[in-house]
């Protein structure tokens, strides 16, 4: 018993001081969506975000999903084509119509960044710690 | 559950808590800025004694050369030679360059110099704005990068779009009237290719010294474009360089040059790329340049010539112009215990001296000569279970010279590795022999050779090192402890000519290194170093102590730097300190203004230069100079 609580022990701090995108995410997404968020995946965060409570990861996009995540969206199924995107590139923030807010790395800096129109397009609404961050 | 139990569990329970609650949205991205390091999808988990500047690093350190990581980098240092080129293992020498076992890479291809060897030549003193981050490994890391022996690698890795995307300017100004401006531009296409580009212009003055009513200068003028275009699997290099550089004491006997000159350019163009198992690359490099020097006391040197029928350099002119064409192919076979790497690199080295004109005198036209290199090598990595590794390997390598066939050599080099880990212990225990041939630039050389037209002796290296390293909490401690023996290895006679040293250079070493990652954007790096060199030419022992000590702060809108580099040995019987240190005002995101120091103190590590009389043609008191300047700079950069 002593031993799984130590590797429990190891693995929450290690977990905790070593994982801040996960941390990133989870300060940000379950304030605009209720807990536990539905997400499919398109990039490198979906090992990230699996390991967490907050969200459950899906391998594939159906109706009952709440956000995707990601990049480079092609050949989506027809019930996932007008999800809220949360967008992990500048280009994908930029050209994709459904993206309502992105954390990508621009300029050699983590930034983030939301969509004021695509927010009220979801009827989303951001948090007062969060709305400086709407360009 | 006993109490113990209970204790710990609440403990990572409230750390967890806490450590959520804590931590604001801006901080986040600051750690993340700081931590989110891309060498850790490229670092080579067994590659030897490896040592990583990450983005963060070299950004607060305001490194903007190569030779301000190199300086304390493990094992060898910064150090320049008589041309005022970088060349860290220059042996006290005349020769133009001594540390070809150096091999620099950018992006998984070689930086290469036809006629010198390595392109250390060339990037040792280069700006490194382009880079994001720089991997060293020593201890004859891999046979995966190495066409040509290795002892130590030193791995550039380019800029991408998926982090830089957009564009920067910045101007640095500084003492002596250094001035370097770059900038660059970086974007994903639409597909899943993307670019960047890369332009500096650097106008690198130094610091002047006078010697006997002569000028020594190492001041230099470089453009530099770099540009690279990628996607997952493939990727294209093209780099050039321009340079105009006063090349310092040169091949003055007396330390007395008039005319000192070095302009030359440098070409590299490459694609490598993979496809499941296989990985290939192709490259081509043209390295050229023409030399000039005149000596003060020509007409000194002349008269003593006629006097004595010697035969002491005054002048030389010369052109040479290298090509370097490589092609390597790769296939890396991987089962539940076992990754196998096979492969081999072909290598043609084409190398032209025109218009060689020494005292006056038309000494070569043109003189052409081809190197071909075939090196096969096999790697294997056999995990004898999660964290016990052994690392075997061997690499041949054929050299046959069009012209001087007399130094066609075979070159065998292998090694062992044993890697152990476990949550805090990582220990690596490494074996490995290297062979290394002549450089072009040697072969038949009547000016750098003893025995210009002899086969000279392969120079042999054989290594065993210890490496153990212990992570707790934030802090990591780590030891490396090596002994070396080095045979053949090329030293200098009383002439300045090199011949292969027929005693056994012993060497012994032992370095420490601790950090402490005290918070999240705070550290503190102390290494210390110790070096036993036995059979020394100019001395039997020689005993070296370092030390260096780095801090990494953050506050608020400020990061501070502070570098002191020590170093003793029991032949100069001085103390040099290297104290360099510098602050970033982050004004907004995109703009901030930076302010450095280098070498305040002006005690930097100093290298000797041997000078003779011009009166009595006797060795007198070298030159002590070091290749680190005092010096000042301020910049700014704004990214848009």
């Amino acid at each position: 018993m002593k031993k799984i609580i130590f590797i429990i022990f190891i693995f929450v701090n290690l977990y905790a001081t070593d994982n801040y995108t996960l941390k990133l995410y989870e300060a940000i997404l379950p304030k605009i969506f209720d807990v536990p968020i539905k997400v499919y995946i398109k990039d490198d965060i979906k090992s990230i975000l699996s390991v967490s409570r907050e969200f459950i990861v899906v391998d594939s996009c159906d109706e009952t999903v709440d956000i995707l995540i990601g990049k480079h969206f092609d050949n989506l199924p027809e019930s996932c084509q007008k999800k809220p995107v949360f967008a992990t590139s500048y280009n994908e923030y930029k050209d994709n119509i459904h993206s309502f807010g992105a954390f990508y790395w621009r300029k050699g800096r983590p930034q983030i960044r939301f969509n004021q129109i695509n927010l009220q397009k979801y009827n989303l609404v951001l948090p007062t710690e969060l709305q400086k961050y709407m360009r | 559950m006993n109490c113990v139990a209970k204790l710990l569990l609440c403990g990572a329970i409230t750390t967890n808590v806490m450590f959520a609650a804590d931590l604001e949205i801006d901080k986040l991205l600051n750690i993340i800025s700081s931590k989110d390091d891309l060498s850790e999808k490229t670092k080579l988990e067994n590659g030897g004694i490896s040592y990583i500047y990450t983005r963060d690093d070299i950004r607060r350190m305001q490194a903007h050369n190569l030779r301000d990581i190199l300086k304390s980098t493990y094992p060898f240092g910064y150090n320049e030679n008589k041309f005022g080129l970088a060349d860290p293992y220059m042996m006290q020498t005349s020769a133009p360059f001594m540390s070809s076992n150096i091999r620099i890479y950018i992006d998984d291809q070689e930086i290469i110099s036809g006629l010198y060897g390595s392109g250390i030549i060339i990037y040792g003193d280069m700006d490194i704005d382009f880079v994001d981050h720089i991997e060293v490994y020593s201890g004859n890391p891999t046979f995966e990068f190495s066409t040509e022996p290795a002892f130590t690698i030193v791995k550039l890795y380019s800029k991408v779009a998926q982090k830089d995307s957009g564009s920067k300017v910045a101007l640095n100004v500084g003492s002596y009237n250094n001035s370097y401006l770059y900038g660059y531009h970086t974007q994903e296409l639409s597909n899943d290719w993307s670019y960047f580009s890369y332009i500096s212009k650097h106008n690198d003055n130094r610091k002047e010294y006078t010697n006997k009513d002569a000028t020594l200068s190492r001041d230099k003028d470089n453009v530099h474009l770099f540009g690279s275009l990628y996607n997952n699997n493939n990727k294209i290099l093209i780099d050039l360089i321009g340079q105009k550089r006063d090349s310092f004491i040169a091949n003055s006997e007396f330390a007395t040059p008039d005319i000192s000159t070095l302009d030359g350019s440098y070409v590299h163009i490459g694609y490598n790329g993979n496809n499941d198992n296989l990985s290939y690359k192709i490259t081509y490099n043209n390295h050229n340049a023409t030399s000039d020097f005149v000596d003060k006391y020509k007409n000194e040197i002349q008269n003593i010539n006629n006097q004595n029928n010697t035969y002491h350099m005054y002048s030389i002119y010369s052109k040479f112009d290298s090509k370097t064409y490589t092609a390597g192919l790769q296939y890396n076979k991987k089962s539940n215990q076992n990754s196998t790497l096979i492969g081999a690199t072909y290598r043609i080295k084409d190398y032209v001296f025109k218009d060689v004109i020494i005292n006056d005198n038309l000494v070569v036209t043109s003189s052409r000569s081809i190197q071909r290199l075939l090196t096969t090598f096999l790697e294997n990595q056999y995990n004898i279970n999660t964290n016990k590794i052994i690392t075997t390997g061997g690499a041949y390598t054929t050299i046959k010279n069009s012209k001087f066939s007399y130094q066609d050599d075979n070159l065998l080099s292998y090694r062992l590795g044993y890697t152990y880990t476990n949550q805090k212990w990582v220990s690596k225990t490494i074996l490995s022999h290297i062979e290394s041939s002549l450089d072009p630039y040697l072969i038949n050389s009547r000016t750098f050779m003893a025995n210009p037209t002899i086969r000279t002796d392969i120079t042999k290296y054989n290594l065993i090192m210890q490496n153990l390293k212990y992570t707790q909490d934030n802090n990591t401690y780590e030891a490396i402890v090596s002994y070396e023996i080095i045979k053949n290895q090329l030293v200098q006679n009383n002439q300045a000519k090199l011949y292969s040293y027929d005693k056994d250079l012993i060497m012994r070493s032992l370095a420490g290194r601790y950090l402490n990652e005290y918070n999240e954007l705070d550290k503190v790096e102390i290494t210390l170093g110790i070096n036993h060199i036995k059979h020394l030419p100019t001395v039997e022992t020689l005993k070296q102590y370092s030390m260096t000590l780095k801090t990494f702060n953050h506050y608020g809108k400020f990061d501070i730097f502070n570098e002191l580099l020590y170093y003793t040995d029991d032949n100069v019987n001085s103390n040099f300190y290297d104290y360099s240190c510098g602050v970033i005002y982050n004004k907004t995101d995109d703009l901030k203004i930076a302010l450095k120091g280098t070498n305040l103190l002006n005690k930097a590590k100093e290298t000797s230069y041997t000078q003779k009389s011009i009166q009595t043609l006797q060795n007198e008191e070298p030159l002590s100079i070091s290749p680190i300047d005092r010096s000042i700079t301020i910049s700014m950069e704004y990214t848009f």
